[in-house]
């Protein structure tokens, strides 16, 4: 009798096959890692310094080739032979201060990415807990979900900026600030989902032959919970790039002579006329992040939990 | 009905208490002495203490919370520690602005929003969605604050059809209209975008339920199917989403009242964080975040009386 075999898939595979058939996500997917790749190992990908000034090179435009030098008179500058002299060269243009844009803008992605990535691990911790725990023990459920009903009420930013009002203009602010208002929602959405995988029999049953609580809910209850988590963390580093770059151009998030998105394109409102792509070069970087982990956000929601309403 | 409504105002009466306790406490714990910014430089320690007796900062905290909440409950917001105003002042000369354009902002994410999920979903895979979404997709990824200065650039700057700035009318006069234009693209496009999502995916889930089916069974025209028996329903859970999203919109009114120059509560909030003036910044969350909560009232009572489905007792 010959043998059935089953080819036993895992789901962390199987999602991950679902996502690559999509070929929007995978092209998303794919800018992302090459952006981090870039951000990472930005000096190996950029040969000048984010702060270094030149003020002879300033305000030059994005070009292909080398950009000949041209003094504050709008003359080319010449050297001692009378030939025109050529600045180096700067693929995306340079600002006010001569900084190579593209190098600020891999150098600024590191505050972006890791503020983003913090924010939301530290959100997503206290979130997920709070949430598995308020399902669990009813009375933790009538303390801490009336706590995130009014963090709720508070709209986002607001608590934001109360918070970094507060403590300062600082990056760790912000980043704590944009964390904190992450909770609430993680908090729901795991509450939601381990109520119901607490009403299965096999935690019944796990309960009847001695299982300790925080083993049921680490380890029985908390992996159901993990799609959701992913998903809504992916939706949720959109908002938290979103934010930073938000709080950094109206002053209070990363501080000059940081390079950061935000405050990029905030140095760049007083040149818009001259010199436009100091405030367009820094959007489309924000932009391209954004839709990047935009477009996951929605092909993992589709993939994990279709169930899962489009708006937070 | 009136036992629901009751129920809910008295939740929100919880609520402002406890934005209320969030508001003093953050301006309780804040570092620095008001009684020193008060009394100024050239004040003596004796001075201060004085000044911190008469002002009862040396009382206990809840002693001082209480005195606070009388205080609000008679219309002070206490004194800008910047103009030596009372704040109640001067956010009333501002918050009109921020209505204006919160509403001009909401106004254009309906409008747009709404009808091109509806188009989309009625029209689904077809080349009309393709571009719809897509321009959804890029409208929740373009950050406000970028998508105003380049408005600004190309309408008012290069084209020069409206002002690059400011507001001085409200959005019905002819001139309010010209300087709201942008300021409410800027702002009201990330939530027109959200809408046209939301209403999409509303209008499908509508649009495969049975009673359609039946309808187009029984030989209803595809025209009243859509409108008569689809929409209404596809409406109601988008009303719940103008609720939330109106407090993204009050966020999003700070940042574009900073782009267009206009003097509003958002812009008058971030000026009081650069000064450290917390007496203004914790009036002007009070006043967002107070706004937020009625509106979301109002919005979870239209929801009930146009959804009779919705039970007034859980």
């Amino acid at each position: 009798m010959s043998e059935i075999s089953v080819k036993k898939e895992s789901y962390f595979k199987n999602s991950v096959k679902k996502l690559l058939r999509n070929k929007l996500a995978t092209i998303a997917l794919v800018v992302l890692i090459i952006e981090i790749i870039i951000i990472l190992g930005a000096p190996l990908f950029t040969p000048y310094d984010p702060a270094k000034q030149s003020l002879q090179e300033r305000l030059i435009p994005p070009s292909l080739s080398e950009q000949p030098l041209v003094g504050y008179d709008g003359e080319p500058l010449l050297n001692a032979d009378g030939e025109v002299q050529y600045a180096n060269f700067h693929l995306l243009g340079t600002d006010n201060f001569g900084r190579d844009i593209w190098t600020r803008i891999i150098y600024g992605g590191r505050i972006s990415l890791s503020v983003g990535f913090a924010a939301i691990g530290l959100g997503m911790t206290v979130g997920v807990m709070a949430g598995l725990f308020s399902a669990y023990y009813p009375k933790v459920d009538a303390v801490v979900m009336r706590i995130m009903d009014v963090m709720f009420s508070f709209p986002g930013i607001l608590l934001a900026m109360l918070i970094v009002a507060m403590l300062g203009t600082s990056l760790v602010n912000v980043t704590l600030a944009i964390s904190i208002w992450s909770i609430p929602t993680f908090a729901r959405i795991v509450r939601g989902e381990a109520l119901s995988v607490k009403q299965n029999d096999y935690i019944k049953a796990i309960k009847s032959i001695g299982a300790g609580d925080l083993r049921i809910i680490f380890i029985h209850i908390f992996p159901n919970c993990i799609a959701p988590i992913v998903v809504y963390s992916t939706m949720r580093m959109a908002t938290a790039i979103l934010s930073i770059a938000s709080l950094s151009y109206l002053g209070i998030g990363a501080q000059p002579p940081l390079s950061e998105w935000g405050t990029m394109v905030a140095a760049g409102r007083d040149y818009m006329f001259d010199a436009p792509h100091m405030i367009v070069v820094p959007g489309v970087a924000i932009i391209i992040t954004m839709l990047c982990f935009n477009i996951l956000g929605d092909v993992l929601r589709d993939i994990l939990d279709p169930n899962l309403s489009d708006n937070f | 009905m009136q036992k629901y409504i009751a129920k809910r105002l008295f939740q929100m009466v919880i609520m402002v208490l406890g934005i209320t306790f969030i508001v003093f406490g953050s301006l309780y714990l804040a570092p620095g002495d008001p009684a020193q910014i008060l009394a100024g430089e050239s004040a003596t320690l004796t001075d201060i203490e004085n000044l911190r007796e008469s002002l009862g900062l040396n009382d206990p905290f809840f002693v001082q919370y209480g005195r606070y909440l009388k205080g609000l409950l008679h219309g002070d917001l206490g004194t800008s520690l910047q103009s030596r105003q009372p704040i109640l002042d001067e956010i009333k000369i501002r918050f009109p602005n921020t209505v204006n354009l919160t509403i001009g902002s909401m106004i254009v994410a309906i409008v747009v929003g709404v009808p091109l999920g509806i188009i989309s979903a009625i029209k689904r895979n077809s080349f009309l969605d393709y571009i719809a979404t897509t321009t959804a997709l890029f409208g929740v990824s373009i950050p406000n604050f970028w998508l105003g200065i380049m408005l600004i650039l190309v309408f008012a700057v290069k084209l020069g059809w409206f002002p690059t700035g400011g507001m001085t009318h409200w959005f019905y006069t002819p001139t309010g209209l010209k300087q709201i234009i942008l300021p409410s693209i800027a702002l009201g496009g990330r939530i027109a975008a959200i809408f046209m999502r939301l209403s999409r995916s509303a209008m499908l889930e509508v649009m495969q339920s049975d009673y359609i089916r039946t309808a187009r069974a029984k030989g209803v025209k595809e025209k009243a199917v859509i409108w008569i028996h689809a929409f209404k329903n596809a409406l109601t859970p988008l009303i719940t989403v103008f609720g939330t999203n109106f407090g993204a919109l009050l966020g999003g009114a700070m940042i574009s009242e900073q782009v267009f120059a206009i003097n509003g509560l958002g812009r008058y909030m971030i000026n009081a964080i650069y000064v450290r003036n917390y007496p203004a910044v914790q009036s002007a969350v009070l006043v967002f975040a107070v706004s937020f909560i009625l509106v979301t009232l109002i919005v979870d009572i239209i929801y009930v009386i146009i959804d009779p489905r919705i039970s007034y007792e859980s």
